[in-house]
């Protein structure tokens, strides 16, 4: 038999999500008490017809480790890995994304209070001597109760998916189609 | 609230929210209601932002700003005109019924189509979906109220809960969702400038009585002076002295130059806040105070529950609560009755001053789960839904109907108002009124301009932005000017340009977001931030006049282009400006 290697990954239900970001301002402090770039991996997004956040799928076959020129992308044992210090800042991979679940970003110093700055800091990019990498979700890597996102999810809108559950997943979906179908088949 | 939040999960039919975007201003009101919509519920929707709510809706009417009033009478009419209104209910319990037939006749929803572009269709569905529910609850919050005509607004959603028969039912009712944690005990106690705790008028003999008996202080039966008149009054130098409790009315008060005009007049400035807000950086004296996880006391939500809150850690450097700092100065100004041990004393004082309401209401029956006033006596359950029996609090224990109508022009307000009332013999006491717009939109100021607030931040951010997994997790891009499609092609403006939207009033420059979500030629903002604060440009003149609340939510402004240069510059001004202390720190 043939063994296959599948990520766990975060995903919202946008029928239950009501928009309210605490999944990004816990993911901030997850990444920042992890010792990561402080910043939200997911980002909440609104469209036409409704709002959930996006953030990466681990996707097995993942575009974005494979164009990492310096191997800062890695593939992981269960999802896809970013290491920030090997990171170039080049970009690459949030083109190769499908999902624009990867982006460039830096943070702001702790120790300076920019709003005592001569220029006051209004973008990220206009601070001079930050280095940008790339980042992405790491399923909280290091963090004991996994995803910060969907411990703090109030409405229990975010899962994490797991190959396990996932297999259990569509394994009752397939049931419940195939049993329609029998009976309605009787029926007819 | 006529009822309780848990209701919309278990009970409610269909919600009707108009002028509220609830999850983002009220998540745990929204996740009740989701809970609804799941039970299977139906939504109605009726905003000029297509909120998130709106993307969950059954039908979803995108109205100018301030329009609620012909689209609230178009649904009325409807329903009179199709017979769906609640016959029994009508008769037993109210008044007017036939003033308000008369008046909402003309607005049909053909003519809110022809004026508006709004499907008919639309105002009809929501009409029947409406009134079809058992119950039907509805929701709203600052974008009814903020207007020029904000009350009469208020009476409308009463008119069409009242018709349709949904005051008394567990899951109905009109439902204000406050602003705040404790607005509704705030005005419970009194803080406002005509009424003592339990919402009991100054001016009333028995009220008066009350206050001799238990304070032993002869009380003023003059109302004091509401707090949007208050700038004028500084100018003139007839409010002297001015103490601010936990409020930052230099970025919350509408047109925030005038208001930092108004305090340099001031003989003596007092804020007594955890932070020091934009609005302390101009006091005399600044008081600290402990803040809401370092102390004990109550607070009652906006459903009138009232809930113990705890302290959670000690304050720094053994700071007072805040009733204690306020004792610590009448006893200072030698006042007698200001040695209360703790926050239950204070309490236990209330429920003395309205027994009606608060009399059941003790600490231990509150020690896990809140009460709902009115609950008069210690074996009392208290009152989740208020007019169960139908009566209303009026002497005659009926519930009245408001004939409301609408002009577009606001000189002519009195003038239609005074006709209204002669045409149908409508007593003076008896509430009738004319909706109308502020401002309306003109060659030099094209767009409608309103504000709002953002999920992450919570009023003029004064803790929020002090928090950084919110300030730098959650809101990830800042101050935003966000504007129609049509505006942004008109003006050739794309998102990440940087804009500056001014009026006569002020400007502001921020970063502009194109959002397909708002209603054409509409302008938003939120009042979060102090670099690019909405209410600089907001309305503080067409006061409510029955309110006194200003049209905070709707002014008239226009946005151009501007170069990053020219935002680095303007930016700067405004801050300098708005944080004196700030400033002073930088030059040096």
């Amino acid at each position: 038999m043939q063994v296959v290697r599948e990520n766990k990954f975060v995903i919202a239900d946008p029928k239950t999500c009501i928009g309210c970001a605490t999944c990004m301002a816990a993911c901030y402090q997850s990444a920042y008490e992890r010792g990561k770039l402080a910043t939200p991996r997911l980002i909440v997004t609104r469209t036409e017809h409704g709002v959930m956040p996006n953030q990466c799928r681990q996707c097995d076959d993942a575009p974005c480790a494979n164009v990492c020129p310096v191997g800062a992308l890695t593939f992981g044992e269960d999802s896809i890995e970013l290491h920030e210090e090997i990171c170039i800042g080049c970009k690459l991979c949030t083109i190769a994304c499908p999902f624009g679940a990867i982006r460039p970003a830096s943070e702001f110093m702790p120790s300076v209070d920019y709003r005592l700055e001569p220029e006051p800091a209004l973008t990220l990019e206009s601070v001079i001597g930050l280095k940008t990498i790339a980042v992405k979700c790491d399923l909280c890597k290091g963090r004991e109760e996994g995803p910060a996102c969907v411990e703090a999810c109030p409405t229990g809108a975010l899962k994490i998916m797991d190959p396990k559950n996932q297999e259990k997943m569509i394994s009752q979906k397939a049931q419940k189609a195939v049993e329609k179908t029998v009976q309605t088949g009787i029926a007819n | 609230m006529t009822n309780d939040i848990a209701e919309f999960a278990t009970d409610t039919d269909v919600f009707l929210l108009i002028g509220t975007n609830t999850s983002e201003c009220h998540p745990i009101i929204a996740m009740q209601i989701l809970r609804g919509l799941e039970r299977g519920a139906k939504l109605i929707v009726i905003d000029p932002k297509k909120t998130d709510m709106a993307k969950k809706a059954d039908v979803f009417i995108q109205l100018p700003i301030g329009y609620n009033i012909p689209v609230l009478n178009a649904m009325i009419n409807h329903i009179i005109q199709n017979d769906l209104y609640d016959k029994e209910f009508v008769e037993k319990y109210t008044h007017g019924f036939e003033w308000l037939k008369e008046t909402v006749k003309d607005f049909t929803p053909e003519k809110i189509e022809k004026e508006t572009g709004i499907d008919k269709e639309l105002i009809i569905k929501a009409a029947e979906m409406y009134a079809k529910g058992n119950p039907s609850a509805i929701c709203y919050t600052m974008g009814i109220t903020q207007f020029t005509d904000g009350t009469y607004g208020v009476m409308e959603t009463s008119n069409l809960a009242l018709i349709t028969g949904n005051i008394g039912k567990k899951g109905g009712g009109v439902n204000p969702l406050r602003g705040q944690n404790n607005v509704q005990g705030a005005c419970d106690m009194g803080a406002l400038p005509d009424v003592c705790p339990g919402s009991a008028k100054v001016f009333n003999p028995k009220t008066q009585e009350k206050v001799l008996e238990l304070w032993g202080y002869p009380l003023n039966p003059k109302p004091g002076i509401p707090l949007t008149k208050a700038p004028h009054l500084m100018e003139e130098g007839k409010i002297k002295f001015l103490y601010v409790f936990g409020e930052n009315p230099v970025m919350s008060d509408p047109w925030t130059e005038h208001f930092i005009e108004a305090v340099e007049h001031l003989d003596f400035f007092v804020v007594q806040d955890i932070f020091l807000t934009e609005t302390a950086q101009r006091a005399d004296v600044v008081l600290p105070a402990a803040c809401w996880g370092e102390k004990e006391g109550t607070f009652i939500n906006t459903a009138r529950k009232v809930q113990r809150v705890r302290k959670a850690v000690n304050p720094p450097a053994n700071l007072d609560p805040d009733w204690k700092v306020i004792c610590n100065v009448a006893k200072r100004m030698g006042l007698k009755g200001f040695d209360y041990k703790s926050a239950e004393d204070i309490w236990n004082e209330v429920r003395k001053f309205d027994p009606a309401k608060f009399g059941g209401i003790s600490y231990e029956r509150i020690e896990k789960v809140g009460i709902n006033w009115p609950c008069p006596t210690e074996d009392h359950p208290g009152t989740p839904y208020l007019y169960g029996d139908h009566k209303s609090f009026l002497p005659d224990g009926k519930f009245r109907l408001a004939p409301i109508t609408y002009t577009d022009d606001k000189e002519k307000r009195i003038i239609i108002e005074k006709e209204l009332r002669e045409k149908f013999g409508i007593p003076d006491d008896y509430p009738a009124g004319v909706g109308c717009p502020s401002e309306k939109p003109d060659e030099v100021y094209p767009c409608m301009f309103t504000t709002g607030r953002k999920v992450f931040h919570y009023h003029t951010g004064t803790m929020t932005r002090e928090c950084k997994p919110i300030e730098y997790g959650a809101d990830m891009l800042g101050a935003v000017i966000e504007i129609s499609p049509d505006i942004a092609e008109e003006r050739d403006i794309e998102t990440g340009d940087y804009g500056l939207l001014y009026n006569k009033r002020g400007k502001i420059a921020a970063k502009v977001v194109v959002n397909p979500d708002l209603r054409y030629g509409t302008i938003f903002t939120t009042f979060h931030y102090a670099e690019a604060d909405g209410n600089e440009l907001a309305n503080p003149e067409d006061l409510d006049p029955l309110s006194n609340i200003p049209p905070l939510k709707m002014s008239i402004a226009n946005i151009k282009k501007i170069s990053e240069e020219e935002f680095f510059k303007i930016r700067k001004e405004i801050l300098e400006e708005l944080e004196p202390e700030l400033a002073e720190l930088k030059r040096r």
